[in-house]
């Protein structure tokens, strides 16, 4: 049994990707999974799981081994909201059962990696506002986020995390930069996480002020 | 609300069929999306009414209807045709959202070359004129979702394949392109059996026949994505590391102290007969990872013997892989241990001898205590100045010094006409544990520092450990009558040696550990633990070559023997 590298990708699927900005993720997705088969520390450690998010949230992959994975289809609704909150709120669920944490008798996985893709905004800003704290608590190696196209609110994304990227457009040349990069992070994420010790010390609590 | 315009539909949609739209998207895929969603949301305008009628009265997603309407334009009657979608043809539903307005087919011809289309034309009908039914069943066959299972290079591959399963109207079934991976079709056991040669993403194409196929009619044929992974053996690069570099550091070193077998007892020289005395050899090698960068060995080992006093030092220290300069943090922290232990023996012994003695006599916890005071000022101070030596060479260079973070496993032992010594101090993951073959038994000389998640450990460079209690916590002492081996490791061999913390402690791995280094692996690599076998370092470095899938950081082992 080996360590594991947990990746997971959060793709939106609202009304606003259909067509050509989904088929551009689709092509981005399944060059990226060719590239990623030909690292070796990937192909031997890292699983994926897809989660996408509309105005439902599916899990439509769960965390499988690159080794055995095959591309699901990707399905976008004629319209509708972003539910960025609530797919985040099943990314904890699925992290807390599928995430393995190390305990004397089992091995833990490594810190997973958490990618986000949106060209817009959360539409349920509650649920997004109160599931952060709660993203925060899973120590995700690295969030890193990816506004695509006009609409995308980066702002929001911030306060998830300080990795915020954004894509001008949503064509299949920008898609395919974005999952060649999502790539390059993964290989490397094996090697550059782990040592630092801040990552292990959870985030003081709120009544908890400075002393001056 | 049933009045569907799906002539209307029809003749929109009409220029290519799904078929052909099919084999075109395959063809030219990455090309045509981008331009044919432009065109599509023309198309929606007239899509999208008749779509969400239909998904009102009937709950069905519109996009499927959409593609079933343009799937099945054989079908006369709307009404009739709805039905049937409802009650049993199978929803084309793989490839829902791809629909193409005639406006497409002529921008899509306008950018092939006459060759492309003459091709096109010749794979679409394949010689023969298909019936409306033929035409039907060929959709079906095509939009059927077919996944195979990726495969990997030399290894093994044997999949179920039974197309009765997917479509019960197809006979015999054949795959082009399946022999040039290696692999075939046992019609027989319906599998597909072999041994994968070529990675990559193969697209293969399957071939059926109707049951009722007779000379004249048409074979079908569509094409099948299978995965072949590469082996990752093949994939790992050996990159030197660039000897410019801050820091260089060899990607492997190998030792070995050689403490010869001493004359002793006896009385004025006779009867006096030959002392074995044990010798140690370490090896260290960087990892795959970092040789597949071209990245330096964080590892170090260090190791001395002292004829004077006849104690043993051996330090092994594992420099964080996400440190810029760990290399330096535990090459330092090893060589400052060799020299500290060194001085502090020679300081301290006469009385260390004596406590541990007395300690051996009587265990109480008064000795016990007297003793472990005396060995915290030889390895705790020794740890500390390990600390306060790499604080320095990190201000002296202006770098934090969390960039030089490492591991440190240490231990001193001597031999006393009663047993052996053996003082530990380990900060970190990685292990030392003192086997005994024959005793069938194993101590553990501390415990790993270990998080949640892979990766996570302490370090010596971190505050909370510098602190003297937290130093005198992680010391270890006792006397052992004798043993076997005594080794220290880094987590590059422990992770894949012993995989859990909990399996430290089990006497069966160390078994296995001492069995595989005694020539029982893979490779047949066998180190030769005879007295004073200088050749035994060599054959160590070689073994740290071992194979363990996705375990693959620098290798560090140190033993004593």
């Amino acid at each position: 049994m080996m360590r594991r590298l947990p990746v997971y990708l959060l793709l939106d699927t609202s009304g606003s990707m259909r067509g050509e900005p989904i088929e551009s993720v689709k092509v981005g997705l399944e060059a990226m999974i060719a590239s990623l088969r030909q690292d070796p520390f990937a192909l031997e450690s890292v699983y994926i799981s897809i989660i996408t998010f509309d105005r439902d949230v599916k899990q439509i992959m769960p965390l499988t081994e690159l080794e055995n994975m095959q591309i699901p289809e990707i399905q976008t609704p004629e319209s509708g909201p972003t539910h960025l909150g609530a797919a985040l709120e099943l990314l904890c669920q699925k992290v807390d059962s599928e995430v393995q944490l190390s305990t004397p008798e089992r091995k833990g996985d490594w810190m997973p990696l958490l990618f986000i893709m949106t060209d817009g905004k959360p539409s349920d800003t509650k649920a997004y506002t109160d599931v952060i704290p709660e993203i925060k608590k899973r120590h995700f190696g690295s969030i890193i986020a990816c506004a695509a196209g006009a609409q995308a609110d980066s702002k929001s994304l911030e306060l998830l995390t300080h990795q915020v990227y954004s894509l001008d457009t949503t064509d299949s040349a920008t898609f395919r930069q974005f999952f060649k990069w999502v790539s390059a992070s993964v290989s490397a994420g094996n090697r550059s996480i782990g040592a630092s010790d801040e990552l292990l010390l959870p985030p003081p609590p709120p009544e908890v002020h400075t002393v001056i | 609300m049933r009045r569907l315009p799906s002539k209307k539909l029809e003749i929109e949609i009409g220029g290519l069929n799904n078929q052909q739209f099919l084999e075109f998207r395959e063809k030219y895929a990455g090309k045509i999306t981008a331009f044919a969603f432009e065109k599509f949301k023309e198309f929606q305008g007239l899509a999208n009414p008749i779509a969400s009628a239909i998904e009102n009265e009937n709950g069905v997603k519109a996009s499927t209807i959409v593609e079933w309407n343009i799937a099945e334009t054989n079908v006369k009657s709307e009404e009739k045709g709805l039905e049937k979608q409802e009650n049993s043809v199978e929803l084309p539903i793989e490839n829902v959202n791809i629909t193409i307005p005639e406006k497409i087919e002529v921008t899509a011809k306008q950018e092939l070359d006459t060759q492309q289309k003459e091709e096109m034309q010749q794979t679409n009908n394949q010689g023969y004129s298909l019936s409306d039914k033929e035409k039907a069943f060929d959709i079906q066959i095509k939009n059927k979702q077919i996944t195979l299972p990726n495969g990997k290079v030399n290894q093994g591959y044997c999949s179920d394949f039974d197309v009765e399963k997917l479509l019960p109207e197809i006979t015999e079934v054949t795959f082009e392109g399946l022999e040039d991976v290696g692999l075939k079709y046992d019609k027989e056991n319906k599998q597909i059996k072999g041994t994968p040669n070529t990675p990559g993403d193969h697209k293969l194409i399957l071939k059926c026949k109707r049951k009722d196929w007779e000379e004249g009619k048409p074979i079908f044929e569509r094409q099948v994505a299978l995965i072949i992974n590469p082996d990752p053996r093949s994939l790992w690069k050996n990159i030197a590391t660039p000897q410019d570099i801050d820091y260089f550091k060899p990607d492997e070193a190998k030792g070995f102290v050689k403490v010869l077998s001493k004359k002793d007892g006896g009385f004025l020289g006779i009867g006096k007969k030959e002392i074995r005395r044990k010798d140690i050899v370490a090896a260290s090698q960087r990892g795959r990872s970092h040789a597949h960068e071209g990245k330096a060995r964080d590892d170090d080992f260090a190791l001395n013997f002292d004829e004077t006093t006849e104690w043993y030092t051996i330090v092994v220290a594992d420099g964080a892989g996400s440190a810029q300069c760990s290399r330096k943090g535990s090459e330092i922290a090893c060589k400052t241990v060799i020299e500290v232990c060194k001085r502090k023996i020679l300081e301290l012994n006469t009385d260390f001898e004596k406590q541990i003695k007395m300690f051996h006599t009587n265990t109480s916890d008064a000795n016990r205590k007297l003793a472990g005071d005396i060995l915290y000022k030889i390895i705790g101070v020794a740890a500390f100045a390990a600390y306060k030596e790499i604080e320095k060479e990190a201000q002296g260079k202006g770098n934090p010094v969390k960039d030089y973070s490492t591991t440190l496993l240490l231990t001193i032992c001597k031999k006393f006409e009663f047993g052996w010594f053996v003082g530990a101090f380990w900060v970190g993951d990685g292990g030392i544990g003192i086997y005994d073959k024959e005793k069938n038994y194993v101590k553990i000389l501390g415990e790993p520092d270990g998080g949640e998640f892979a990766g996570q450990t302490r370090f010596l460079t971190m505050p909370e450990i510098m602190q003297s209690e937290e130093i005198y916590r992680r010391l270890r002492f006792d006397i052992y009558d004798d043993f076997t081996a005594l080794i220290l490791m880094t987590d590059g061999i422990t992770d894949p040696k012993f995989e859990t913390d909990a399996n430290l402690n089990k006497i069966e791995k160390w078994h296995d550990l001492w069995e595989d280094l005694n020539g029982k692996n893979e490779d047949s690599v066998r180190v030769d633990f005879t007295d004073d076998n200088e050749e035994s370092a060599a054959q160590l470095l070689k073994w740290l070559d071992f194979w363990s899938q996705g375990n693959h950081d620098d290798r560090t082992i140190a033993i004593l023997f």
